[in-house]
């Protein structure tokens, strides 16, 4: 992939930095100055490492490709 | 990646600024005590302010705003009284609180001194250096660090400025891959186009990093390859005491090594490397080294370059390139940048602790827990092993003029 298309490409993922907007905890905006939402990135994923500053939860918000799960045997 | 208001929120130190407010709550370091040896003042710039740090006639150390507010002359050409300092201009003079004490030239009966103050702050000296408090009362306990307090050290001081904000220096020191890369790969290259090639202990590869939050700060650990979990590069670290020192350590048990960033304001920082050696008991130390010795560290040579063939030289030339205040929202961390994340958390955490009215991180109050805080520092450092005179001449210590008295004597004394 030549490099301009990979940087349309991370701006793209970028834009599921709306799924960080709220804290999951209190469901105040995670935006405010004093809260903090780092993106990185681990393989495939986008993860928003947050802190809230209202009700300080900690943690990460994963925009993955895709979803797996464990199948239960009978 | 952060927003641009957050970026701030980490960045701006000044008055009355989330960051400076938190700042405030910890003793920093102005100036090296040798500074004042020859001469009553010093201008000094912290968190945005413009001071002067003072000698006064009786020997006590003040600091306050460096204009005079009758007509805004600078207190730096100050002349040094008794209890304070007197501007040259008209001779109002200002006690270590900042309250004007005399207008020599106004009406015997009048009290308009009693109403013009300026910003006083409390100093206090220890290893060689002067400590400002600028917060709220009551100042907590300046703290009694090993390196600062560890008896009969051979101390040496480098500094600089540097035009960038404090966070991008303090990042790096919680981004240990940097050091395989920058110190390690990078060097070598260098070592190659000057016809040496020679590898570096730095270069080798990092299998994994780790992170804790501790008392003062956080401790970072790395495990290189072929390195067991039983070295003490994974099993102790070395850590970053919170908010702006770097505890690297330098290979021994007497030997000491802190980096030291203050932030001068939003685009500038004071960059500090303290050292203290330890020769030992009964070791004749010769009367070069028996003061402290401060110097400065150059970063750029004659055409301008980054000098970069030395480690804190490498170091100083990323921070830079990335800007006065690196912009943060075009940036894209990885999963060895999880230790960049930790810190800036820890940063708003911290920022919110003091808008609770808490104490901040690594606050201390009680005496007892203040004598001597040894911090955890790793004694066999892998980046270490090529021995004292090898990695003192590849650090910053390169240009600190005693730098070979140091060599020779730990060369025949051997570095505990």
């Amino acid at each position: 992939m030549n490099p301009d298309a990979q940087k349309s490409s991370l701006n793209g993922a970028r834009q599921g930095a709306g799924a960080a907007a709220w804290c999951p905890a209190c469901g105040r905006p995670l935006t405010d100055k004093q809260s903090l939402v780092v993106e990185y990135w681990r393989a495939d994923e986008v993860i928003y490492d947050c802190y809230c500053s209202k009700c300080e939860w900690n943690g990460e918000i994963v925009v993955g490709p895709r979803v797996v799960i464990a199948e239960y045997a009978d | 990646m952060i927003s641009e208001e957050q970026n701030r929120t980490l960045t701006q130190v000044g008055p009355g600024t989330p960051m400076g407010n938190l700042l405030r709550r910890y003793w920093i370091p102005i100036a090296a005590e040798v500074e004042l040896e020859r001469r009553w003042t010093k201008k000094v710039r912290v968190l945005g302010e413009d001071l002067v740090l003072y000698r006064d006639r009786s020997g006590k150390l003040g600091l306050i705003a460096e204009r005079c507010p009758h007509r805004g002359a600078s207190l730096a050409y100050g002349i040094p009284e008794e209890g304070g300092i007197r501007c040259p201009y008209h001779g109002w003079c200002f006690n270590h609180r900042g309250e004007c004490t005399e207008q020599p030239n106004e009406p015997a009966d009048s009290h308009f001194a009693t109403k013009i103050h300026v910003s006083g702050y409390p100093v206090q000296c220890l290893g060689g250096l002067i400590f400002a408090y600028m917060g709220p009362d009551p100042a907590p306990l300046l703290p009694r660090l090993d390196a600062f307090v560890v008896k009969d050290a051979i101390r040496v001081v480098g500094q600089t400025v540097l035009p960038v904000n404090f966070m991008q220096i303090m990042e790096n020191s919680l981004d240990p891959v940097h050091t395989e890369w920058l110190h390690g790969h990078y060097h070598e290259f260098l070592n190659q186009e000057m016809g040496n090639p020679v590898r570096v202990a730095f270069s080798r590869h990092h299998v994994k990093t780790a992170f804790d939050v501790f008392e003062y700060g956080i401790v970072k650990r790395r495990l290189l390859e072929g390195q067991s979990e039983d070295s003490d590069d994974w099993r102790i670290g070395h850590p970053v005491i919170f908010p702006f020192t770097l505890a690297v350590g330098s290979g021994g048990l007497g030997t000491y090594a802190l980096q030291m960033r203050i932030p001068i304001d939003d685009t500038h920082t004071w960059h500090v490397w303290y050292n203290a050696y330890v020769p030992g008991e009964g070791v004749e130390v010769p009367p070069s080294l028996k003061k402290l010795c401060l110097y400065e560290v150059p970063w750029k040579d004659e055409s301008g370059e980054f000098i970069t063939d030395y480690i804190d030289g490498q170091d100083i030339m990323t921070w830079v390139t990335q800007g006065s205040i690196a912009d943060r929202t075009d940036e894209h961390l990885g999963t060895t940048d999880k230790g960049i994340i930790l810190l800036r958390k820890l940063f708003m955490e911290q920022i919110r602790r003091v808008e609770a009215g808490e104490d901040p991180l690594g606050t201390i109050r009680d005496p007892s827990k203040n004598d001597c805080i040894v911090l955890p520092l790793e004694r066999k450092k892998h980046h270490f092993s090529e021995g004292f005179e090898s990695v003192t001449m590849r650090f910053q210590t390169r240009f600190c003029p005693v730098v070979r008295d140091l060599i020779e004597l730990f060369d025949s004394v051997g570095v505990r």
